[in-house]
């Protein structure tokens, strides 16, 4: 009996098993949808500034904001800015932000705490220490003292979140190569000679990566969130630019209306909130599918 | 007889870190003080329960650990003893770079935890070969495909997954990697323990089928007596650290002289039901390998212990030829086993 | 709450059936499709009798003993037969098939009247709790109403010697706690803080039967080993804690899942010998699931092989061992390394056959060396040979049908 190529045949059984939850394939569709917007973007909403894609067009300065009409389909927020155009283009911020710091703080993560697990002794303990003092920092303290230093943009930002982040890697990264580390295959390894940086890179890295990627997405999600609060309270992205939480900072005089018509600028809220709360459902719902399909107890069964 | 390897007062602590300034409060001690020639081309039995430090012996020979103290002699092909070198104060780097680490190699227990579960068989087969020349593309998978046949599997099985195989076929697939650098030393550490009975025996067979055809010498750790009375030619057993006795197999086995090699032996539950136990049951447990017990080792166990048990600790002396025994009453172990649980059916 | 039938243990001279399974079926539904765990396993134990139960792995010999007790892990279904319990020796209409219980019967049962140890001590012991409360809770779980009598007669006794006020609250709450055991009121008063202070004598009274259990099991200083938790205490003695709470409420079967299989030699001699002190005080029969022949022949009356899901032969201990039948069973006899053994041991060729598609015919067929054209077709029934003596095997077909279906 012909049979596939072994490689392709674990990918099958771990897609089954990742789509046997109902979750996840809600989860993977909003993340196509989102995917989708992102692609093209420039076709879905053509850009006015050539040069910046990223600054939304704005008719006028006028701080109320326009409710959904012909030009402007999902409305406007106050001064003007197109939220259907924010949208669109932020879905390209958020991917940009998350994969930026999700990436930098992986792999500073994974490799600090490679070395930190596999060789233990005094490298671990001063890496520990390192690792200890970046946890004395809140995220959001450390991201206000470098914007305050630098300036504000969305790059501090990331930069921000990134140096901070690594910290989660580590820790998941140092105790799932102390758990391996003992097991027969890595001893058996070591006796055939092999050296340390290919036994890291080839048999403890791959049974060790799976909590990385469980968190890694959802860190996807919640990157942006804390982007989000960021651009909100003014640290993050510059007026104009199309970010959902910089969207929702410009509706902070308008989440609630005069008193008689109370939702009236509803549109300025629900469509920048809306967009980050079902990019962050995406993530975590393919965060928790690929949890129960990795979880190494209920895999084989 | 010419010597392969020789351990010399061998020890390997393991250090109980304590307290606030991080030191060195007491040592679990492995192994302590072992002593033991093993000669070219014999399969050596190393038997004991666990915590008697069998399987640290086992690996720190092969230099998986750093002993730490004593010596491990190797001897070179020609067994000259001016041509012999302790690796056990050699750096792993120099052994691999002097083709010594492909000499000597390993067979774990468990081999679901041998293999790694990420990689295919053919990668699996050739990383040590990968380690000592520089194969590639078809050489190096015909030689794959046959230490496949050699422990009788196939081709067939090149590109699969460890777990796709039965624990009986993993084995093997651990036992081609072992081999798969034309070892001449390889340690076995329980192999057939974690397998089936009906398994068992196929790999014991292939196992000495393999020493006879490669010229292999094995040193085989284990806990259970029938096997190694089945395989190897001399055994010797250990307890918490150290080697209470050595002898040709057949020897210790009807005319053992340790009380703990009887209290083993007796134990056996052996597929016979003509056999009717007289088991010499042994009160308490194993004692930690963190505080052995002072002077002979065995004595708050032994039902035979003196006041010179408690003080002195015995060391191994010869009882026979090739038969040495650590036991201070060697002479009389018989007879008071005789007197104190009859006669044991053999 | 079952009513306990009185047992009269120690009398193995009455061979009256304990357990019986008819045509048990268990399947489990997995990824790769459905795996017929076990194909109709009918057992027989009896009162008195120690059963061994061998195969090797993936046999089913873990999954008849986990459906017995009604504990098989999903994905696994049991799907058909009956497993008839007779708890009353000298009562054989009284049988109860456990597979149409409710799951409270079930409850009530394991622990009180069937009971398992299982291979891995420290799996079965919860390192957070003290061995004395480990216990205690098969005491408190199922002999409550029990001691709950006791403690009331003793506090309405002239010689209880409590404080008087206390002793009449006492009294109240344990009269309320005899007559109703789910009273309302009783668990509101276990809410509030500090309520639950009247249970002290409940127990106490269950930690004096827990040191009582232990020491019966021949544990030294079993008063301080009840205060212990269990990484202080050692493999053997470990599982010996695991036997107290199994054997604690006195069951009438005890199934020993390859309780020894871990343990060093000496200390499975020990339990060995523990076990068979035991059976005929605080136990009346175990089931003994192992896959060494050794225990076996040393330990057991009566034996069944098991092989793919399978029975393939079941007799009494000496016949087993002196004239087995099954070709796989004398197969399994030849391939164990014995005492005085001269030349190769004889192995069995090919692998355990994937339970998802088994052979057709008779499971064992492509690896038996007397296999005929009838194996690959029709699948063996049991047939009774000789006094008590089963096996499921066309060998043993006789031409003329005279055989008596067992």
């Amino acid at each position: 009996m012909k049979q596939d190529h072994p490689r392709l045949r674990e990918l099958k059984f771990t897609l089954h098993r990742i789509f046997r939850n109902p979750g996840a394939i809600i989860g993977f569709a909003l993340l196509g949808f989102f995917v989708t917007v992102a692609v093209f973007a420039p076709q879905i909403a053509p850009p006015k500034y050539a040069h910046n894609p990223y600054m939304m067009p704005h008719k006028g300065f006028s701080p109320t904001p326009k409710p959904p009409n012909k030009t402007n389909i999902l409305g406007t927020t106050s001064g003007q800015y197109d939220i259907f155009y924010g949208a669109v283009w932020g879905t390209r911020t958020a991917f940009k932000i998350g994969i930026f710091v999700v990436g930098i703080a992986g792999l500073v993560g994974v490799f600090l705490g490679a070395l930190s697990g596999y060789y233990g002794g005094i490298t671990d303990e001063v890496l520990m220490r390192v690792t200890d003092v970046m946890w004395a920092l809140p995220t959001l303290v450390l991201a206000m003292a470098l914007v305050v230093a630098f300036g504000r943009g969305l790059d501090k930002v990331m930069i921000a979140l990134a140096m901070v982040q690594w910290r989660w890697y580590v820790r998941v990264i140092r105790s799932e190569i102390l758990t391996l580390r003992d097991q027969d295959f890595i001893q058996a390894a070591k006796i055939m000679g092999v050296s340390d940086r290919k036994i890291i890179l080839h048999h403890i890295l791959p049974n060790a990566i799976y909590p990385i990627l469980i968190m890694a997405s959802m860190d996807m999600g919640s990157m942006v969130i804390t982007a989000a609060f960021l651009s909100f309270v003014g640290l993050g992205a510059p007026r104009g630019y199309a970010d959902w939480g910089q969207m929702v900072a410009l509706a902070r005089n308008y989440i609630v209306g005069p008193p008689e018509d109370p939702l009236r600028f509803w549109y300025t809220i629900v469509v920048p909130g809306g967009c980050i709360v079902l990019f962050v459902l995406a993530w975590n719902l393919i965060g928790d599918a690929l949890r129960d399909a990795f979880d190494p107890k209920i895999r084989r069964r | 007889m010419e010597k392969i390897l020789e351990l010399r007062r061998l020890k390997k602590h393991y250090p109980i870190i304590g307290g606030v300034l991080r030191r060195e409060v007491n040592a679990v001690k492995a192994v302590d003080g072992v002593d033991l020639d093993i000669y070219r081309g014999e399969c050596l039995g190393l038997v004991g329960e666990s915590g008697c430090g069998k399987t640290t012996v086992g690996k720190t020979m092969i230099r998986l650990y750093h002993p730490t103290h004593g010596s491990i002699y190797y001897y070179g092909k020609n067994g000259d003893a001016a041509e012999r070198l302790d690796i056990g104060s050699t750096k792993r780097s120099t052994l691999k770079n002097l083709g010594i680490r492909g000499r000597l190699q390993m067979v774990f227990q468990d081999p679901t935890t041998s293999l790694d579960p990420r990689m295919l068989i053919k990668r699996i087969i050739a990383e040590p070969i990968r380690e000592q020349v520089n194969l590639t593309g078809r050489g190096l998978e015909d030689r794959i495909v046959r230490l496949l046949e050699l422990v009788g599997l196939s081709r067939d099985h090149l590109l699969r997954y460890p777990h796709e195989f039965s624990g009986g076929q993993r084995q093997r697939i651990a036992v081609a990697r072992a081999i798969a650098t034309d070892p001449e030393f390889v340690v076995l550490d329980e192999p057939t323990s974690a397998l089936d009975v009906s398994v068992q025996s196929q790999i014991l067979n292939l196992l000495k089928s393999l020493q006879q055809r490669l010229n292999l010498t094995y040193l085989f750790v284990t806990h259970h007596l029938l096997v190694v009375k089945y395989i190897s030619e001399r055994t010797a057993v250990m307890y918490l650290g150290k080697i209470v006795e050595i002898a040709p197999t057949a020897d210790l086995f009807s005319r053992a002289v340790h009380p703990y090699t009887h209290a083993l032996l007796s134990g056996i539950p052996i597929p016979d039901v003509e056999h009717k136990p007289r088991r010499i049951v042994l009160s308490g447990d194993v004692p930690s390998p963190v505080n052995p017990p002072q002077g002979c080792r065995f004595h708050p166990r032994c039902p035979f212990a003196t006041e010179r048990c408690q003080n002195e600790a015995p060391s191994l002396e010869e009882v026979d030829t090739g038969h040495r025994a650590a036991c201070h009453r060697k002479w009389e172990v018989e007879e008071l086993v005789r007197e104190k649980f009859g006669d044991q059916i053999r | 709450m079952i009513p306990k039938y009185a047992v009269d243990r120690g009398r193995a001279d009455t061979m009256a059936t304990l357990l019986k399974t008819v045509d048990l079926v268990t399947n489990f539904y997995t990824y790769e499709g459905v795996v017929k765990a076990l194909n109709r396993i009918s057992l027989v134990v009896d009162h008195g009798t120690t059963f061994g139960l061998v195969g090797e792995s993936g046999c089913g010999k873990s999954v008849t003993a986990r459906s017995v007790l009604r504990i098989v892990q999903e994905p696994g279904r049991i799907e058909g037969g009956k497993v008839v319990v007779y708890l009353d020796e000298k009562n054989r209409e009284t049988g109860v098939d456990l597979l149409e219980q409710s799951e409270g019967y079930m409850e009530a049962l394991r622990g009180d009247q069937i009971s398992m140890i299982f291979q891995e001590p420290n799996a079965a012991l919860n390192p957070t709790m003290s061995i004395g409360d480990q216990v205690s809770e098969s005491y408190l779980f199922h002999q409550r109403q029990e001691m709950n009598a006791k403690i009331l007669e003793d506090l309405c006794s002239p010689a209880c010697r409590a404080f008087y006020p206390l002793k009449k609250v006492q009294q109240a709450l344990y009269r309320v706690a005899v007559r109703d055991p789910d009273a309302l009121g009783l668990k509101i008063l276990d809410r509030i803080p500090l309520g639950k202070l009247w249970q002290k004598r409940l127990k106490r009274e269950a930690k004096r039967r827990s040191i009582d259990i232990v020491g019966k099991l021949g544990i030294p200083h079993p008063e301080r080993i009840v205060e212990q938790y269990p990484h202080s205490l050692s493999g053997g003695m470990k599982q010996r804690i695991v036997i107290a709470i199994a054997l604690a409420c006195s069951p009438v079967l005890l199934i020993a899942d390859e309780a020894t299989s871990n343990l060093d030699v000496t200390i499975q001699a020990q339990i060995l010998e523990l076990l068979r002190q035991l059976k005929h005080e605080v136990i009346s029969s175990i089931l003994l699931i192992t896959h060494d022949l050794g225990i076996v022949a040393e330990t057991c009356d009566r034996v069944a092989v098991m092989y793919a899901g399978n029975l393939v032969e079941v007799a009494d201990v000496n016949d087993l061992f002196k004239k087995p039948l099954h070709p796989y069973t004398q197969a399994l006899l030849e391939a164990v390394p014995k005492f005085s053994m001269e030349g190769t041991l004889k192995s069995i060729e090919g692998n355990v056959p994937n339970l998802v598609t088994p052979p057709p015919g008779c499971r064992f067929h492509p690896r038996c060396p007397h296999a005929m054209e009838v194996c690959t077709r029709r699948f063996p029934e049991m047939i009774e040979i000789g006094r008590n003596h089963r096996v499921a095997c066309h060998l043993f077909e006789r031409v003329d049908g005279k055989n008596s279906r067992a």
